[in-house]
């Protein structure tokens, strides 16, 4: 019954959407109001029909019908409720079905909140997202349909054990949905100013709050899959430039660039045509990292998603691709500027700078991802980009973001005398000099971290002193205490990333039960191996007592899971946080019989302060958003008011 | 002492104790472990990255330098093992295209700064109006139902392919079973539905020439995960030893595409090549399992070798 249903729910969507793109566009050319109504009609139809599917897929799952295919798959009676509810996203086709529920979401959003305005922009902005959801439903109606019916055997296998290891996981895909799928309404916004050939400042601030909101989502998402693969895959690192990885961070990038550069679209009038540019990008960047997950191009730990939709994604992206060329060539030149440069040491100036380091870096990650691929595939050899390559490219651009960071809102608009920049420029090299003078005191030697520390501490307090500078204070603006926020953010996790990733120590330690072995200043001593039965998997657990300089800290239980699934076991380290730094015990090997455990242990100084930092800067990307979407009509009235009177 | 450690090391000083740590870390970290999923061989846990890590401390203990460690890892594994690539012949682009970017964008920007300043304004086209769809398009209701069609269209074409994909955990293909038939057997009669014990018992009939156990082992396999690349590849041998290579070569082409790391599926398709009498196909096929895995190459040599003879011997007797 639910497998019928959930394929009708599927292919209504599919007949709703298609036709919803065509109405939207003819719309489009009309200018026909009804049409307009209709489109917006059959976009709320599709959500619908979305969310209802996943509806019903969350009730076979949690019910175990396991007559529908999905559920077969990935279902099982023996795993906990938790991970019954996230199986949704466990595998390719629930993931997808998923991937058209936020997509269902966000088109009805953006639809409900565009209804009374942009009447001009919104058919042609509803025909993309609808062409897109088109497309995602075609994917579900066919080569992904997760509601075939199949004969029920009882009981299944349970979700990819990967995903049941560990709560990260579980939260990780769905807000690197959120993340992905949000970027396609600023997608259709910007489209919708190329067909019209015009970007008024009113059609700024939904294209501004759109693209945050999934900014928001993906920079949430980039941290969780970092935090996930510290807590769980056993080498103590949180990024290892693997291709999944890159896919979440290149339409960061270019979101973050064009983040920045509507700032100067707001402010002075120019640069239409490039912000329009990154954000068609930045799609065409999503599709990519759906192609590089989807497809299993790539020998990747995500790769366990890979299936046929691969060829079909590609085709998506090549027509994604063609469109956006076609409709940037034959339209950005109708984008030009109101306004004009006044000199490259301005604040405008060093926005233009951050832009070329944002796009820089976009180019070297996205090379460094798919220059082995495009050997490969013309040269018929194999070779490797990794992490050595990206940490050699990354590390200097990165530094150089991070000296823009503080120079960058230091600098007044426009042109400065040399008093003014003096003025601005000069006080925070105090800031600079303190971390560089504690970071040295605490063992620093690293040159490069040494320079992000004193790049560090000049734009933490150039971000401090703008938080508490009058005109914001003032103005009790939100948006540009929001700014400040995530900047603080992103110094601390730039910092933190530098000194945890250099000032790391690992060693290996061979312990016998009862025997303390050392390893730096700490101290630990195996207490004793486990066997632990839960419904869905067995674990061996080594339990180790952990002192720091003869003082009792704490007790870890590093660990190897078995899964029935799964013939070999999955390691889960084990770690003990305190605000400077972290102690992380990864098992290599468990010998029960002779008691005995050899485990990796590493330290890495200051490394949560990046997932608390990335937090930071997301809860300021949020609050960029939310006041002025509460405020946007009074703040619109009192415009209006002042005017008349 | 770093700048001793370094003079130390240009002359290839032999190394010991916590520097021969330091030093043997950082140049695993710079190879890449060939059986994982693009971990360096510095961080992986598998057997094989132990492995060359000892080889790496030795060849540090002995005195060799990084260029001749990195070198001759190169040799035996081919370029696929440097995780930074060499700046030599194409492999240089990854390193130039960057910094090009860098200077390109500069260049745009010196430019529009200076073009801005001097008051320069581009002439915007007035936007023209465009109603120019033609009239029949212009009704709703035809709009809609071509789009239907459209729809139904895409959805016909889509069809056929509909298949449930198995994600089975990724066999390990040098795992080897050491339990035997019997063993297997037992744990089958106990768990009819435990396919990974299918799958270990197929392919021991497999080695013993059991053919029909072999089939029946990896149909009730299919049955249930009709993907399964294992299962598809040993049902594949048994339809080369029925002679339906056609059949053969279809299961062989679904297997590799479910999974391209397995050897196996590879031999399969360098046998029936070979039985065409196709030995460039053949050693293509021979050469793409050895270059996804570069440790078995030399079993796969000895493999091929021994294909092509029994083909020739056939041939002549």
């Amino acid at each position: 019954m639910n497998a019928a249903l959930g394929r009708v729910l599927i292919l209504s969507s599919l007949l709703v959407s298609t036709v919803g793109a065509f109405v939207a566009f003819a719309a489009g050319r009309t200018r026909d109001a009804q049409s307009l109504k209709w489109a917006r009609r059959l976009a709320y139809a599709f959500s619908a029909l979305m969310i209802g599917a996943t509806l019903v897929m969350e009730r076979a799952l949690i019910t175990h019908d396991f007559t529908v295919s999905y559920v077969a798959h990935v279902g099982s009676l023996s795993t906990p409720m938790w991970v019954t509810v996230a199986s949704l996203w466990s595998s390719l086709e629930g993931s997808l079905l998923f991937w058209g529920c936020v997509m269902g979401i966000y088109i009805a959003i953006a639809t409900f909140f565009t209804r009374e305005r942009h009447r001009e922009f919104m058919p042609d902005a509803i025909g993309v997202w609808l062409s897109c959801a088109a497309f995602f439903s075609l994917l579900l109606a066919g080569p992904a349909n997760p509601f075939l019916t199949v004969v029920s055997q009882g009981d299944g296998p349970g979700p990819n054990p990967l995903l049941q290891n560990h709560l990260l996981m579980v939260v990780h895909p769905p807000f690197l949905y959120l993340g992905y799928v949000g970027m396609t309404i600023p997608f259709g916004l910007a489209c919708a100013a190329l067909i019209k050939g015009s970007l008024p400042s009113s059609l700024l601030k939904p294209i501004r709050e759109s693209l945050m909101v999934p900014w928001v989502f993906l920079t949430f998402a980039i941290m969780l899959g970092g935090w996930w693969a510290y807590e769980v895959l056993g080498w103590g690192g949180y990024w290892a430039w693997d291709p999944v990885e890159n896919a979440s961070l290149l339409p960061w990038l270019t979101a973050t660039a064009a983040l920045h550069s509507i700032v100067v679209l707001e402010r002075r009038g120019v640069l239409k045509g490039w912000t329009v540019t990154l954000i068609l990008s930045t799609f065409l960047l999503v599709v990519l990292g759906t192609f590089m997950t989807r497809s299993g191009v790539f020998n990747s730990v995500h790769s366990f998603t890979q299936s046929a939709i691969g060829p079909m994604i590609l085709g998506f992206l090549a027509a994604a691709l063609v469109f956006t060329i076609a409709l940037l060539s034959m339209r950005i030149n109708r984008l030009e500027s109101d306004g004009n440069f006044d000199g490259a040491v301005s604040r405008e100036g060093m926005f233009l700078f951050n832009n070329l380091l944002f796009v820089v870096l976009t180019f070297t990650v996205l090379i460094g991802t798919v220059f082995p691929l495009v050997v490969e595939a013309l040269r018929g050899k194999q070779m490797s980009v990794g992490r050595p390559y990206f940490d050699s490219m990354v590390v200097p651009i990165g530094t150089l973001l991070l000296f823009l960071l503080g120079v960058g809102p230091a600098l007044p608009w426009g042109k400065a005398t040399a008093k003014q920049l003096r003025r601005a420029l000069l006080p925070p090299i105090v800031g600079a000099v303190i971390l560089l003078v504690v970071g040295y005191a605490f063992g620093a030697r690293n040159p490069w971290t040494l320079i992000t520390l004193a790049f560090g501490g000049y734009a933490a307090q150039v971000t401090l002193a703008q938080m508490r500078s009058p005109i914001v204070q003032l103005r009790k603006s939100p948006r540009r205490i929001a700014a400040h926020v995530v900047h603080a953010g992103a110094v601390i996790v730039i910092v933190a990333i530098a000194i945890s990733s250099t000032m790391r120590y690992t060693q290996e330690v061979h312990a016998v039960v009862g025997q303390p072995v050392t390893a730096g200043a700490y101290t630990l001593t195996l207490i004793g191996i486990e066997e632990r039965q839960e419904p869905h998997r067995s674990s061996t657990v080594a339990r180790f007592l952990v002192a720091k300089n003869g003082v009792q800290k704490t007790i870890l239980e590093p660990r190897m899971n078995h899964y029935q699934t799964m013939r070999e076991p999955i390691g889960t380290p084990d770690v003990y946080s305190t605000i400077a730094g972290d102690f992380y015990l990864s098992v290599l090997n468990i010998d029960p019989a002779q008691q005995s455990v050899s485990v990796n242990v590493i330290v890495t100084p200051f490394v949560g302060w990046i997932w608390f930092a990335v937090i930071l800067m997301g809860l300021g990307g949020l609050a960029a958003v939310l006041p002025s979407v509460t405020l946007s009509v009074p703040a619109e009235t009192i415009a209006t008011e002042a005017l008349v009177a | 002492m770093i700048t001793t450690l370094l003079l130390l090391l240009l002359v290839g000083q032999p190394l010991s104790g916590p520097a021969l740590d330091v030093k043997t870390n950082e140049v695993a970290s710079l190879l890449r472990c060939p059986v994982c999923q693009g971990m360096s061989v510095a961080d992986s846990p598998s057997e094989m990255a132990v492995n060359m890590k000892h080889q790496v401390r030795e060849m540090l203990a002995r005195g060799d330098s990084k260029e001749q460690i990195l070198e001759s890892f190169e040799r035996s594994y081919g370029q696929f093992v440097l995780l930074k690539p060499k700046f030599k012949g194409v492999n240089s682009l990854v390193w130039l295209l960057p910094i090009v970017a860098i200077g390109i964008g500069v260049f745009v920007i010196s430019r529009t700064i200076s073009r801005r300043r001097a008051g320069h304004v581009i002439e915007v086209e007035p936007v023209t109006d465009e109603v120019s769809a033609s009239r029949a398009l212009r009704s709703p209701l035809w709009i809609a139902l071509v789009a239907a069609l459209v729809a139904v269209g895409a959805w016909y074409a889509v069809q056929p392919k509909a298949a449930v994909e198995a994600q089975e955990p990724k066999p390990q293909p040098e795992s080897v079973v050491v339990d035997p038939a019997k063993q297997l057997e037992a744990t089958i009669r106990q768990s009819p539905d435990n396919l990974e014990a299918r799958i270990a018992l197929a392919k021991l009939y497999f080695d013993r020439n059991n053919m029909m156990g072999v089939f029946d082992q990896t149909q009730y396999v299919l049955d249930r995960s009709p993907d399964d690349s294992r299962a598809l590849t040993y049902q594949a041998f048994v339809r080369i030893a029925m002679g339906q290579p056609q059949n053969a070569a279809k299961l062989l082409a679904r297997a590799t595409a479910a999974d391209p790391g397995l050897t196996d599926a590879w031999i399969g398709i360098a046998w029936i090549k070979t039985e065409d009498g196709l030995p460039a196909e053949a050693q293509a096929a021979i050469a793409e399992a050895g270059r996804r895995h570069p440790e078995e190459r030399e079993r796969l040599a000895r493999v091929y070798a021994d294909m092509k003879q029994r083909t020739q011997r056939r041939d002549g007797g």
